[in-house]
């Protein structure tokens, strides 16, 4: 990894996100919001700091929550693509199901998901699997419908069997359609995980925490918790880029070869 | 199917999404629309042009316990007594007295907590009036389960993770002989289908809303074990506050609220029947049934007079066991004095 790629995939994103926090700071002491209204980052951080080993346990439970409910969904939604590709009456059955499941307001079914499943971590599960599943199903199933129909008919003319053709042509093109779903997912896992915790949760939570600072007007604690539910979110999604990086290695090492190449044969150089 | 017909197709469906959104946009406003009758007897000092008031509710919809709002508007009891008030609703549940306190409001429906984490946070608001006088927060079981304070252990006992409850449960655990590693709490955003359900023992509420939601559901009263007399301190839960700065520069509009709504809760009080209609049809999508606000209201009513039969009134007494109670479970720092919680000066006169 040379000089540029550091610069490139660790400096930006950290100058673009103390921008943020820049920005952040700026809006309130500008407009001179109160504390009570909307903290300031250093308020914020401080207050995380303070209520940090209340926030750790809490924020352990619902990155299990998250990791739970990500891995059914992902499985999920990777099977019901790889059905709905084999077969037209099965997508035809179950395309418009999960076209509806994401219309109907996520906190709308968390309710009944907590009289069915009670309040520990099983309706936290479906919920963010209901939120994961989706992105999931629907990038696979875009990779498998557009997979190359010339070298689908070179296979089948080469005497390729259709379990044959599937495992070595269509479901290798899933494969960047799913990280792109799984990167998606990841960035609502964790608001799926605190749907569920608002709604039941058993003792405290991330979001049962933020409620009973909200009722104490303490908001910075409120924004201390948010805070640490979008660092969750971010890290499952590095996380999960992280993991595309090592398992495609193809995507990254062909275009380095290949620049390493044209940088050394370059007759401009 | 041709290219021209499809278009023809999906600009038709095109124009007709785009008058849904408008009729959507443009609908009226349900709830507020004062059809006022005439106003009632009684002294009045409205001054020639009504003094326009906000005010913040204290949950982000409306419920019954804005029956006195919906008299006064209704009766004209509010223009008899020079004010104009327009309620509105807040984020969330905590977020009225931070609607109150940046001026986005005038005056607010607030718990007696809200108040006094507000004045602990120094937020420019104080309580003008108690909405109810006494302390009707309590533990509920469904219909036919007897709830007592010797079978709490081992139950699992529902909060909505809200400062009051977190006051006042601890007492009624030290009534019992328990402390909260005795039973398992949960934290819900509605409690009563988990009630109705099993899926809870107990349920923890006011006896307005869960009698009234009990009863509407299932046609039988809850059983329920009253706080107030079983350890916790009987104070009220909900209390009438004004924005500091607006009350210094509006005191006869603070006044002429207060004796609008004192005529109203009166009148809602002695005629529960007509108060629930009269809500129910200012707020028809409320979503609730007559009978439940009727149940809700009737029992909100029980709770709103003092031993001497007084609306509104508050006490030093209340607010220094309420802030004592805050304190014992480290909400508060310190109690401060009461005359920074309240004030009685904006009450109708006798």
């Amino acid at each position: 990894m040379n000089a540029g790629t550091i610069i490139r995939g660790v400096l930006t994103p950290v100058i673009s996100i103390a921008l943020v926090f820049l920005v952040w700071d700026l809006i309130i002491r500008g407009f001179g919001v109160q504390t009570f209204v909307a903290p300031s980052p250093g308020e914020t951080l401080d207050a995380l700091r303070d209520n940090w080993s209340t926030l750790w346990p809490l924020a352990l439970e619902t990155i299990r929550e998250t990791v739970y409910g990500f891995i059914v969904g992902a499985v999920l939604g990777f099977v019901l693509a790889v059905a709905m590709a084999q077969t037209r009456i099965v997508q035809g059955l179950v395309y418009p199901v999960l076209i509806v499941s994401q219309a109907v307001p996520i906190i709308a079914i968390a309710a009944p998901l907590v009289i069915l499943l009670g309040f520990g971590i099983a309706p936290k599960i479906v919920i963010v699997a209901w939120i994961v599943f989706f992105p999931v199903a629907v990038n696979v199933l875009d990779g498998l419908a557009n997979v190359d129909r010339e070298l689908l008919n070179l296979a089948r003319a080469m005497g390729g069997s259709r379990s044959r053709v599937f495992l070595h042509i269509r479901l290798p093109a899933t494969v960047t359609p799913l990280y792109t779903g799984l990167k998606i997912g990841a960035t609502y896992a964790v608001t799926g995980a605190v749907i569920g915790e608002l709604v039941a949760s058993t003792g405290s939570s991330l979001a049962g925490f933020q409620r009973e600072a909200n009722s104490s007007l303490d908001t910075p604690a409120v924004w201390a918790a948010m805070l640490l539910m979008t660092i969750i979110g971010i890290g499952w999604f590095l996380l999960v880029v992280g993991v595309e990086y090592v398992t495609t290695p193809w995507k990254h090492r062909a275009t380095h070869r290949r620049l390493r190449f044209r940088a050394t044969n370059d007759p401009r150089s | 199917m041709t290219r021209t017909r499809l278009h023809a197709i999906l600009l038709a469906a095109l124009i007709a999404a785009l008058a849904l959104v408008a009729t959507a946009c443009g609908g009226s406003d349900d709830g507020s629309s004062s059809s006022a009758a005439a106003p009632t007897d009684g002294a009045t000092t409205a001054p020639a042009e009504p003094v326009d008031i906000t005010l913040s509710y204290d949950w982000p919809t409306v419920d019954f316990e804005a029956t006195p709002i919906v008299v006064a508007q209704q009766q004209g009891l509010f223009e008899k007594h020079g004010v104009n008030v327009e309620l509105i609703f807040p984020p969330d549940a905590a977020s009225s007295a931070k609607v109150l306190a940046t001026g986005k409001s005038d005056l607010a429906l607030l718990t007696t907590t809200d108040v006094a984490f507000s004045i602990d946070k120094q937020l420019p608001l104080i309580s003008i009036g108690n909405y109810t006088m006494r302390n009707n927060w309590g533990l509920f079981t469904k219909p036919g389960v007897p709830v007592a304070l010797d079978t709490l252990k081992g139950k699992t006992i529902s909060t909505y993770g809200d400062s009051w409850t977190k006051a006042m449960l601890p007492f009624v655990y030290q009534a019992a002989g328990i402390t909260s590693a005795d039973v398992k709490e949960v934290v819900v955003d509605w409690d009563l289908p988990l009630l109705l359900n099993g899926k809870i023992d107990v349920a923890t509420n006011t006896t307005n809303f869960m009698i009234a939601g009990v009863e509407d559901e299932t046609g039988k009263d809850p059983e329920y074990l009253l706080a107030a007399e079983n350890g916790a301190p009987d104070v009220p839960v909900w209390v009438y506050a004004g924005n500091t700065t607006w009350l210094q520069e509006n005191p006869d509009a603070a006044r002429g609220f207060m004796a609008a709504i004192g005529e109203a809760t009166a009148w809602a009080c002695e005629n529960p029947e007509d108060a629930a209609t009269m809500f129910g049809d200012a707020y028809p999508d409320s979503g609730y049934t007559f009978s439940y606000n009727r149940i809700g209201w009737t029992d909100t009513c029980r709770y709103m007079q003092d031993d001497n039969g007084q609306y509104f009134t508050q006490t030093d007494e209340q607010w220094t066991t309420l802030g004592e109670a805050l304190k014992g479970i480290g909400e508060l720092d310190a109690v401060a004095e009461p005359a920074a919680y309240y004030s009685n000066e904006y009450l109708p006169a006798g």
